[in-house]
């Protein structure tokens, strides 16, 4: 049982304990498999906002490019980077406009803020030229999607609330704070964009980094860099998967041992920012065999998303089965290839 | 005396109106007067202790708050305590019936409430009688009081200052002096002992301050000064029983036997049932690190007045610190009745977060280590646990009885409540009673704590204790353990740094006689500092000069109570001052001929060098070199110079030179640094392992130099010193995830499984982001041991994370081959 002391003069000290854990919902198995990618076609917008400091916007403009630079070598048919610095309000939301526009029913977006952002009144504000551009303005852009598929990134200070705001089904929503309070600029975009060619984000050893992942080994980043300096860590990013699941949120108590929701199946896990180049198979036979291997692939993931359901001997027995079917498979196609 | 001047009043009424008011108002004035008179005399009475005379004057049946007040004191002061209880009730039921108003009144009122266990009616009082006109100066002191006595510090030096302004500026309360003095010492500020100075300026024969006086002397083990304050004030009031108390408690830890009885039984003669005795013997004992006395004193004190929550709460503290999981339910029961004490409150709290941690035990020690990293942190404490307390039982040729406790806090705090009940602790570890708590390694900043370190200071503690019966005076408990940490092994421990060398040219070490004062009464935090260097460099000195069986002998000596001065008689047959003398002479030798070599060091510590430390008796990782001419912060300043302006080449021999001269500056921006940097950049990986090596070598708290290292040699091909490294870096930071990866990977190599297994094992705790690459790796160490079972779990287990990954699935087929 909590004990509190007495105090002469004084009300009994508050709860200390704020937050409430949101609970995770786990995903159902068809929800999932409805979420395994297909072939949509890609628009990307960046953008960056006012630096302030000489030193802000030069990260600023060297972080939206390096996204351009990987949206445009990777998954992206279009990218739009828009300099905040220059460009009002009505400008953005015209290009939010024609954008929306174009877009096929299957496309997908991915929208990544850059810069300094501030809380008022509730209302998130992205600093650029002139009036700012609102959570709002973002909320009414990703709304006229539709039932496509959309990625917000939020690489700003003050960003925590949007998880809440904008959290919605067919759309993942990352911010580089936990709160409206975070204020200081976030270093979380640079440990992202380093996700995007480093091996040991690709957690999963496909090849490709997910947002899932980039968002798990930036996350870790941040921290390790705040330990590792000494300092209080001042930023604490979120990701919100289709308002079901939200990784990153504070613990009752800080110090509880709670276990993450399930990362198994979020839409984060299929939404991809880096692609490995198409592999040109020299045999007719490998190229077949390479169409099996994504069917076991696949039912390696179907079975994954059963694991709740199966005995746990079951499962595991299955997924050995399948597991020693995928790697006879590489085996066999190396051995075509002449690979190692 | 009273109901006689009221009739006198009512026959003068029947005179003429203006010669009756004017005769009233005589009479009532001489009548007060009369009765302030006689409460003056008892309080003097009572001030020279003659207790039995002050209650004869005075009247169990008054309805005057002074004297209703006095009379509780007089029967609290003897025990009395259902007759205190009585002029407490009687008190205050004449408050509540309207009879008092007056400020001084109320007071009283407030006190009694205060007796009664009524604090916040007591507290509502004071308040009320506050805001009245004519408030009297010893409202705010006793006011002040009852904050002090609940905790509430801050507050009680704000009431205490208002007695001061309430009082004419040439005469203030000696009392509100000595209030501030108890809040300076309890806050640890600086000018307690100025504000007790005070006091006794103000009113030389103040027996509170006094009692203060005696209390601090005693508690730093001053006895010549405590002898000295306890004798002045009981010629002032000889039965004076805080004084007496203090004259107990001073014989008692003197080992004075039979004073101590004879002071005892004066104390009981004036109150049979005087808990504070007990309690003050306690918190000595606490003090003195004797908690199993301390807990037979508590558990007296509590027996003597059950309701002494103070004493029941110390109960309570004290048995968690002698490892005795009960100390919960008597604390909470303390909490229960005094819910203002901070310390309770502070202990239950960290008790209720004891859920989130794990509970294991090895052999000689119950360990309790946050969940978060107790998978982490448990093999190698388990491990160097052991291996230390073996190492020093067969040193001291001593066998500790029974399991131990062993605590790591991720939260410094926690650590601080667990061993002061307060926050706020500088230590990085303690030993008490059966218990050793110290900082985990993710508690500190990195690269600034090397928990190996620590863990062996604190359990040489143990060791130095049980051996002396828990007798060693603090100085020299402290010196064996930074001595012991140095000889652990390469690296470990404390030197002597340029700030010593600063200090000991400028005369501020303290003499051997009084260096327990630099523990016990430190005058600043650098005196403490100091004094734990100089502790370790003298226990060197004499296992060094008289052999170290004489330092087990001196431990011995101490258990059979004797003084420091007899202990050093009895077995080094000099005395302190000689030894000291000695010492001294060492310390010349040693100290001037660097002094020449490093120069002005006050100007150069300015600059960030104060961590610069030399070799004492102990050899160091490295012999100091170099012509004596040289000049250890003319190099380093070039060669950062050269540095800062990009002549790397230039700035090297400068740099290396300075590291020949004092190898053992090894803190932030020492030229190990410099040079490490000075060699990336230069692309020499050669040169760049050879000063990280060296660097590592005087200084193995940052594990980053240690895994750099590691990766160099491996390079190199040099696998068993980048193991070795590896392994020595778990001692300063066991919770990265890289140092584990790298040196499993070293042992698969080596096809060392079992190790491998455990660097794996910690690594999957730590929860790296590549869990399927940690999973695989554990695989393949169990697949070394033939569990080909637990080699293929493991797999899966990756394979399920990363069902593509191809080395994963290359040795599944391999562990499935028929």
């Amino acid at each position: 049982m909590p004990v509190r002391p007495a105090m002469l003069f004084r009300k009994a000290m508050p709860e200390g304990f704020g937050a409430v854990l949101r609970l995770a919902l786990r995903l159902s198995a068809t929800a999932v498999l409805a979420s395994i990618p297909l072939q949509a076609d890609t628009v990307c917008i960046i953008i960056h906002g006012l630096g302030g400091l000489p030193e802000y916007e030069e990260n600023f403009v060297k972080w939206s490019e390096g996204l351009e630079e990987a949206f445009q070598q990777g998954p992206a048919a279009q990218v739009h980077r828009l300099d905040g610095r220059s460009l009002r309000r009505d400008d953005i939301l015209t290009t939010f406009q024609d954008v929306t526009a174009s877009l096929q029913p299957d496309s997908e977006v991915w929208l990544f803020l850059v810069g300094h952002a501030n809380v008022n009144l509730s209302q998130y504000k992205f600093n650029i030229k002139g009036p700012d551009l609102t959570g709002d303005d973002v909320e009414g852009f990703l709304n006229g999607l539709g039932q496509r598929r959309a990625y917000l990134v939020a690489a700003t200070s003050s960003s925590g609330g949007l998880a809440e705001q904008l959290g919605a089904p067919q759309r993942v929503v990352v911010t580089a704070t936990r709160s409206a309070f975070e204020r200081y600029p976030p270093l979380f975009l640079s440990f992202l964009l380093e996700s995007i060619e480093s091996a040991e984000a690709d957690t999963d050893k496909d090849g490709k980094i997910s947002l899932l992942e980039s968002y798990l080994f930036s996350r870790n980043k941040v921290a390790r860099w705040f330990a590792d300096k000494g300092r209080i860590q001042v930023e604490h990013p979120l990701l919100d998967d289709q308002a079901k699941v939200r990784l990153g949120e504070k613990k009752k108590g800080e110090q509880a041992q709670q276990p993450e929701p399930s990362v198994v199946g979020l839409l984060a896990s299929s939404a991809y920012l880096s692609t490995p180049p198409e592999k040109a198979y020299r045999t007719l036979q490998a190229r077949e065999l390479a169409q099996q291997r994504i069917g076991v692939e696949r039912e390696i993931s179907s079975l994954k998303f059963q694991k709740a359901e199966l005995p746990q001997e079951e499962y595991y027995k299955k997924l050995e089965a399948l597991l020693i079917r995928l790697a006879q498979l590489n085996q066999r196609i190396s051995e075509l290839e002449g690979e190692q | 005396m009273k109901k006689a001047a009221l009739g006198r009043t009512r026959g003068a009424l029947k005179g003429s109106g203006r010669l009756c008011l004017a005769l009233l108002t005589a009479l009532l004035v001489s009548g007060a007067s009369a009765a302030q008179s006689k409460l003056d005399d008892a309080r003097q009475l009572m001030q020279k202790g003659r207790y039995n005379k002050a209650e004869e004057l005075l009247d169990p049946q008054s309805a005057d708050a002074g004297e209703l007040r006095l009379l509780l004191d007089l029967a609290k002061r003897t025990g009395r305590f259902a007759e205190a209880g009585r002029h407490a009730n009687r008190l205050l039921l004449l408050f509540q019936s309207g009879r008092f108003s007056q400020p001084g009144q109320m007071a009283q009122a407030a006190y009694a409430a205060w007796y009664l266990d009524r604090w916040h009616e007591a507290d509502e009082i004071y308040k009320a009688a506050a805001e009245k006109e004519d408030v009297p100066a010893s409202l705010y002191i006793d006011w002040g009081n009852l904050y002090l006595a609940k905790y509430s510090v801050a507050e009680a030096e704000e009431i205490f200052q208002d007695a001061i302004n309430a009082s004419p500026e040439d005469s203030p309360p000696a009392a509100a002096f000595v209030g501030l003095a108890q809040v300076g010492k309890i806050l640890s500020r600086p000018g307690g002992d100025q504000a007790l100075e005070r006091a006794l300026e103000i009113e030389p024969d103040n027996l509170e301050a006094i009692s203060v006086k005696a209390e601090w002397a005693i508690s730093a083990e001053s006895w010549q000064e405590a002898v000295k304050w306890i004798g002045k004030g009981l010629k002032i009031n000889p039965n004076y029983l805080p004084l007496l108390e203090q004259r107990a408690v001073m014989h008692y830890f003197r080992g004075e036997t039979k004073k101590y009885d004879q002071a005892r039984q004066a104390v009981l003669k004036i109150n049979p049932n005087n808990a504070d005795l007990f309690e003050a013997l306690g918190n000595t004992a606490v003090n003195m690190r004797r908690m199993e006395e301390a807990d037979r004193f508590f558990r007296e004190a509590v027996r003597l007045n059950p309701r002494q929550w103070s004493a029941l709460a110390a109960q309570g503290i004290n048995m968690l610190r002698l490892g005795q999981d009960e100390g919960k339910q008597v604390l909470e029961q303390a909490f229960r009745n005094d819910p203002f004490n901070i310390w309770t409150f502070n202990t239950l709290k960290l008790l209720d977060s004891f859920e989130n941690f794990t509970e294991l035990e090895s052999e000689h020690f119950r360990v309790r280590l946050h969940s978060k990293e107790a998978e982490a942190l448990w093999p190698y404490v388990e491990d160097l646990l052991e291996r230390c307390l073996t190492t020093l039982e067969e040193k001291y040729d001593h066998q500790i009885s029974g399991k131990y406790v062993f605590e790591m806090y991720p939260d410094h705090e926690d650590f601080a409540v667990r061993t002061l009940g307060m926050p706020g602790l500088g230590a990085l570890g303690a030993a008490f009673g059966r218990v050793v708590a110290m900082d985990s390694p993710s508690g500190r900043p990195k690269g600034e704590f090397h928990w190996g370190s620590t863990l062996w200071h604190e359990v040489a503690h143990v060791v130095a204790l049980s051996l002396s019966d828990q007798k060693v005076p603090r100085w020299f408990t402290e010196g064996l353990s930074m001595m012991e940490e140095r000889l652990a092994y390469e690296g470990w421990g404390e030197y002597v740094t340029t700030t010593y060398i600063s200090a000991y040219r400028d005369g501020q070490l303290l003499p051997l006689e009084r260096l327990n004062d630099g523990f016990q009464r430190p005058k600043s935090a650098l005196q403490i500092q100091l004094s734990y260097l100089q502790a370790g460099w003298v226990c060197e000195f004499l296992a060094s000069r008289y052999g170290f069986s004489k330092i087990r002998d001196m431990l011995l000596a101490y258990a059979q109570d004797k003084t420091s001065e007899e202990v050093f008689q009895a077995v080094l047959g000099s005395s302190m001052q000689e030894v000291d003398d000695q010492f001294q002479e060492e310390m010349k030798q040693t100290l001037e001929p660097l002094m020449q070599r490093l120069g002005p060091i006050e100007r150069q510590a300015e600059e960030g060098e104060e961590g610069a430390a030399v070799q004492t008796l102990i050899p160091g990782p490295e012999v100091l070199a170099g012509d004596e001419a040289d000049n250890y912060f003319a190099n380093l300043k070039r060669g950062r110079k050269l540095f800062e302006e990009g002549d790397l080449e230039e700035a090297a021999p400068f740099l290396e030179k300075a590291v020949e001269l004092f190898p053992t500056f090894a803190g932030k921006n020492s030229p190990y640094q410099l040079l490490a940097e000075i060699y990336r950049e230069t692309g020499d990986r050669q040169k760049t392992a050879g000063i990280l090596e060296r660097w590592w070598k005087v200084s193995p708290k940052n594990a980053d130099i240690a895994v750099e290292l590691s990766g160099l040699l491996i390079e190199q091909q040099e696998i068993e010193k980048a193991i070795r490294y590896l392994e020595e870096s778990m001692f300063s930071d066991p919770l990265r995830d890289d140092s584990h990866l790298l040196l499993g990977d070293l042992y698969l190599q080596r096809e060392q499984p079992q190790e491998a297994i455990r660097e794996f094992e910690v690594l999957l705790s730590l929860k790296p982001n590549d869990l399927a690459g940690a999973r695989y790796r554990l695989a393949r160490a169990l697949f070394q041991t033939g569990d080909r079972e637990a080699a293929k779990k493991e797999l899966l287990l990756s394979l399920e994370i990363a069902p593509s990954f191809r080395d994963a699935q290359q040795l599944l087929l391999e562990l499935v081959k028929p």
